[in-house]
């Protein structure tokens, strides 16, 4: 299994100087918000990497608790790994419009500093190895919940409006096209 | 004086309890605001709340506001918030300015843009491009169309962006 994360890519791909690869600035807790544990519990999206439409699922999950439309960095560990370092999770429902992933969602729960250093570390790691992220442009997302919407995995009308505009461009064009 | 925003209005506070609504209708007071206070409110809103892809920030509605009432001085704005941020904020700054889709706002902020393209730090260039993503523009294409990125995944999210854009 993999625990995925929306993430930002470019505070996590540059290493300042006189840092290590495996080493994670300690600027990066206030750059951004991929290490922000509320309730000292950090959210991941959990999914079997043996399933070849994991990828797509995750990033479907992310965006289908979004208000607006975005671009999307996403990177993923393994949860073997984690479990080995002490992390506990707990299962969690998930924030998500598309009903039948959320309980794809697990909590990585009772951080303290330690256990969170341990979790950037693992992230960083996954990143700087250059295969264990994905980025998905906003057109990107919108053709994914198009297919979703098509598909009756989630309806339109439930979507936040800056979220489903897009998406109904897209099946606009798919109608326009005679898709 | 205090800027806070209050229903998608910039809204200072002059002096307690009184409370002057930007633009000011009083003849009496000055009806532009302090180019520094708005400065500080943005930073403070950047440096509390980190913007995060998906999620609405609180900057967006004052600089939509002042892209649209006074689009000099958000212009000034955004110059000293750049000049003078450290990492932290001024690549927020240009991917907020990216979720402003007006031609006013990319009028006011396409030479920003432009610049953080070059950048040396891959932030400002990575907030860059998603600002570009966010205009959808003809003059979006234009400027993504000359960039050379170095690193391997932002210039593959910029050659993808740049072939949604064309679509």
């Amino acid at each position: 299994m993999v625990l995925v994360r929306k993430i930002e890519l470019s505070t996590w791909t540059q290493v300042p100087e006189g840092f290590a690869a495996d080493k994670v600035p300690a600027e990066l807790l206030s750059k951004c918000s991929d290490l922000k544990a509320i309730g000292n519990e950090l959210s991941f999206w959990r999914f079997d990497a043996s399933d070849v439409a994991w990828r797509g699922e995750a990033t479907l999950a992310i965006v289908g608790g979004w208000k607006k439309l975005d671009g999307l960095h996403v990177a993923w560990m393994e949860e073997d790994a984690l479990l080995a370092a002490g992390i506990t999770l707990e299962p969690s429902a998930g924030e998500t419009i598309l009903a039948e992933l959320k309980n794809n969602h697990v909590d990585a729960v009772r951080l303290d500093l330690s256990r969170l250093a341990t979790i950037a570390r693992h992230l960083a790691l996954a990143i700087r190895s250059g295969s264990q992220f994905h980025t998905s442009t906003q057109q990107e997302l919108a053709v994914q919940l198009a297919d979703a919407v098509e598909a009756k995995r989630v309806k339109l009308p439930n979507m936040p409006q800056k979220l489903g505009e897009p998406v109904q461009v897209e099946l606009a064009r798919r109608t326009s096209a005679g898709r | 004086m205090q800027v806070t925003t209050v229903d998608d209005r910039l809204v200072f506070v002059v002096s307690s309890p009184s409370v002057a609504t930007w633009p000011f209708d009083s003849s009496s007071v000055s009806t532009t605001p302090d180019v520094q206070e708005v400065v500080d409110r943005l930073m403070s809103l950047f440096e509390g709340e980190p913007l995060e892809s998906g999620v609405e920030h609180a900057a967006e509605s004052v600089l939509a506001h002042l892209v649209r009432t006074a689009p000099t001085i958000a212009m000034d704005v955004a110059t000293r918030i750049l000049a003078d941020s450290e990492e932290l904020v001024a690549p927020q700054l240009i991917r907020c300015v990216g979720r402003l889709v007006s031609a006013r706002a990319e009028a006011v902020f396409m030479p920003m843009v432009k610049d953080a393209l070059k950048s040396s730090e891959i932030s400002m260039r990575d907030a860059a491009v998603r600002a570009l993503e966010g205009w959808g523009t003809p003059g979006a294409v234009h400027a993504l169309a000359g960039y050379e990125e170095p690193v391997p995944w932002l210039r593959d999210y910029a050659v993808r962006v740049l072939r949604d854009l064309r679509r």
